[in-house]
């Protein structure tokens, strides 16, 4: 008897740490995203570029298939006019580029073409057989320049797609989001507060899909007088889509279109909007990313890691705003790679 | 931060008690047979199992054993690390006779190894477990009464014991906050821990000496947990002082126990061999999950334009976890190998447990997946040892495994952020009690 009662007094003497991983809970790395953290994630997290100029409306693509490697190529616009810029982000985004790096990729200036106006804005790039394309956005109309062997862009003298093919549309066309499926490409557009669609077979001239579009704000909820607070994120304007291809875990295709919403008393926010193939596109259940006032997203995925990086304030506590670029990381629970040695902080 | 802390801890630790013992059995010879007891049990395991089963106690009894669980529990081939349980179980029985009817008292405790308690509230989209997350990690006091007032009628019941916890605490004062150390602040904390009894009937009928019937009850339990803080005063940062007041509500239930209704049969249909059946309606339809249902307020008065004051959070919409009411079918069969001076019984069982948990589609996350449990044991019986006891020593030993198949789960919604998974587990559970028949 005695020994037994020893034993099992013995099981009972010390507590281990209590379990459940939450970390290898799934997650399809849609999101929410949460900003990186400073100094831990990067020496300026999560800014990775300076705010002295209001740089907006960014696009990143990542500069390797290498899940580990986390380079990227950053354009955003900026400047009166507006112009396309490219930072090389060889480091990934734990260090703040520099604006000595901003090379000016993309102008009105440079082989002006007559549908264009002096603006040149909404970059969106994409990696393509006979070149990356950067689609873009000026005057009425959405283009696209092919970047050649020598690195630099040239337009194509046509535009993609232009105001006035539907009713919906609130005049110009603007922040281009292309997909190429198959042998078929996919542009998602923003005009007057609404995201349209069109498809292509080239990716250089598109139709509009159907007459109406694909997202548009939500209804409010209520009055504006309570402040808006129990409104919907998006319920004044959808737009800057960023579209993705993925898969569902049955291995259906998905597109998912990222989208700035705004609501009725000017704040911005980061949705989620996907659809299967066929279908309409769906809201994901709240608001990937609610900080920094973010506006304008691009997405890139590097092995289990999802980037977000988008336009916003610099400093958040501050009510006056400042146009930065920041980067957000989903699954929120994971951690981004160690900094590299060159970066690290003091 | 203290207080908080302090606060926190209590929540964590609170002295909660619940029926782990449903899951993993209670008693190695219960174990054995698959729980399929309700008509076929008498010693502190009849406190769980049916308290009417008391009146059979012919010897005051002690009881002590060890349970232990190891859960391999996979969400996309990936282990969860869900808590082992383990703890001590066992009880007493006194049986007496008052006014000529045979009665007996019988006290059955679970004591974790680890922790009394373990809560976890989470947000209702994050996958857990939901019925082996650390619903098990819990404490189970019962307190049972029996009478037998005919020979071939026994009746008992009694409580269990819970607690919930409720707690508030307060801050005021002022906060330097570019020198936190001259902050001068007050805490309160005010923190109860209320008691919840939860009913335990049952039944025995005996109508021969080959067949027995039970029948017994018990009543829904959970536990309230609420904690409210309200934190008021000013804040200074660079010689600007700012009254702040933030206020903070949470609420939420945790280790939810079902309403459960079990009928069984017992049968010897050979001297030496008896077998046993029970089917059990559990009533999972009024589930309640471990939602947390949290409110907060953040007002900063004097700062409009130069600080952006966080809007509020928005409450939580908890969802209803829309679980099925299920019966689970128990058999269990015990044969006395060796029928001498020593007893040796070799015992087995099996339970299917189809899950209550309605696919989950939306944007709730409760993982489950069906469940077969089959068990194994021995036992010992012992008469007069050694000439110490006048009753008898007993020993029986089990081990049961359990098995939950794949189940996959599909999303509706593309852009749902967990977005599809497959579940699938394994739990090993074996265990030893011993019994004294004084």
């Amino acid at each position: 008897m005695a020994p037994l009662l020893l034993g099992l007094a013995a099981c009972g003497t010390s507590a281990p740490p209590a379990g459940n991983d939450d970390s290898v809970n799934p997650n399809a790395r849609l999101g929410p995203f949460r900003p990186l953290r400073k100094p831990a994630e990067g020496t300026s997290a999560p800014q990775i570029a300076p705010a002295s100029r209001k740089w907006e409306h960014p696009s990143v693509r990542a500069k390797s298939d290498d899940p580990a490697d986390l380079a990227l190529e950053l354009l955003v616009d900026t400047g009166a006019p507006r112009v396309i810029v490219a930072f090389d982000l060889a480091g990934g985004p734990m260090k703040r580029a520099s604006i000595s790096d901003a090379k000016t990729v993309l102008s009105h200036a440079v082989d002006p073409l007559a549908w264009e106006s002096d603006d040149v804005a909404h970059p969106f790039l994409l990696a393509a057989e006979g070149g990356d394309r950067l689609y873009y956005a000026s005057g009425e109309c959405i283009g696209v320049a092919v970047r050649g062997g020598d690195g630099a862009f040239t337009k194509r003298p046509e535009p993609c797609l232009c105001a006035g093919g539907a009713t919906w549309e609130g005049g110009a066309v603007v922040a281009p989001a292309v997909l190429r499926v198959g042998g078929a490409w996919t542009m998602f557009y923003e005009s007057g507060g609404a995201i349209g669609e069109a498809t292509s077979d080239d990716g250089l001239t598109f139709t509009r899909a159907g007459g109406a579009p694909v997202l548009t704000p939500r209804a409010p909820t209520g009055p504006l007088a309570d402040g808006g607070v129990d409104d919907p994120f998006d319920d004044a304007r959808v737009g800057d889509p960023h579209a993705l291809l993925g898969a569902s875990s049955e291995g259906r295709r998905v597109v998912h279109v990222y989208y700035t919403g705004e609501n009725r008393l000017g704040a911005t926010a980061i949705g989620l909007a996907s659809r299967f193939d066929g279908g309409a596109l769906t809201r994901s259940t709240a608001p990937v990313f609610t900080r920094y006032d973010a506006r304008g997203p691009s997405v890139v995925q590097k092995g289990a890691l999802t980037l977000l990086v988008t336009g916003g304030r610099t400093n958040e506590a501050q009510a006056t705003t400042a146009g930065g670029v920041l980067v957000g990381l989903a699954p929120a629970t994971a951690a981004m790679p160690p900094l590299p040695p060159e970066i690290e902080p003091p | 931060m203290r207080a908080r802390a302090a606060v926190a801890a209590v929540l964590l630790v609170a002295p909660a008690s619940a029926n782990p013992l449903g899951t993993y059995g209670f008693g190695s010879r219960e174990a054995a047979m698959g729980a399929a007891v309700t008509a076929d049990t008498s010693g502190a395991s009849a406190t769980f199992y049916n308290p009417a089963g008391l009146a059979r106690a012919e010897r005051l009894t002690l009881e002590l054993g060890h349970l232990q669980v190891n859960q391999r529990l996979l969400i996309d081939g990936r282990d969860t690390k869900t808590d082992p349980v383990k703890g001590l179980s066992g009880g007493v029985v006194a049986p007496g006779e008052l006014f000529r009817v045979p009665f007996a008292f019988g006290l059955g405790v679970h004591l974790p190894d680890d922790r009394l308690s373990r809560i976890r509230t989470m947000r209702q989209d994050i996958p857990r477990w939901e019925l082996y997350d650390n619903r098990a990690q819990l404490l189970f006091i019962g307190a049972m009464l029996a009478v037998r007032p005919a020979r071939w009628l026994a009746i008992g019941g009694g409580v269990a014991f819970l607690s919930s916890t409720r707690g508030d605490f307060a801050i005021s004062g002022r906060a330097q906050l570019d020198s936190p150390y001259d902050s001068q602040l007050r805490h309160q904390v005010d923190a109860d821990l209320t008691t919840v009894r939860v009913p335990y009937l049952g039944v025995r009928v005996d109508p021969s000496d080959r067949w027995s019937l039970g029948l017994s009850y018990r009543g829904e339990s959970k536990l309230d947990l609420r904690l409210d803080a309200d934190i008021k005063g000013e804040a200074e940062k660079l010689g600007i002082v700012a009254p702040v007041r933030y206020t903070l509500g949470s609420r939420s239930f945790d280790a939810f126990q079902p309403r459960q209704l079990t009928l069984g049969v017992s049968t010897l249909p050979h001297p030496r061999v008896r077998a046993n059946m029970d089917l059990t309606y559990v009533q999972w339809s009024s589930y309640e999950s471990a939602t947390s249902r949290s409110t907060s307020h953040l007002e900063i008065s004097g700062v409009d334009g130069v600080l952006a004051v966080p809007p509020d959070t928005k409450p939580t919409v908890v969802k209803d976890p829309e679980f099925r009411d299920r019966v689970v079918p128990r058999v269990g069969v015990e044969g006395w190998v060796i029928d001498a001076r020593v007893k040796v019984a070799a015992r087995a069982g099996y339970v299917f447990e189809r899950s209550p948990v309605p696919p989950q589609t939306g944007t709730t996350n409760f993982v489950d997946a069906d469940r077969h449990t089959v068990s194994l044991g021995a036992g010992v019986r012992v008469p007069r040892p050694a000439d110490v006891l006048e009753g008898e020593l007993r020993l029986d030993v089990h081990a049961a495994w359990s098995f939950l198949p794949e189940r996959r789960t599909v999303k509706d919604n593309p852009a749902d952020f967990v977005g599809g998974y497959r579940a699938s587990g394994r739990q090993t559970s074996y265990g030893a009690t011993l019994g004294v028949l004084f």
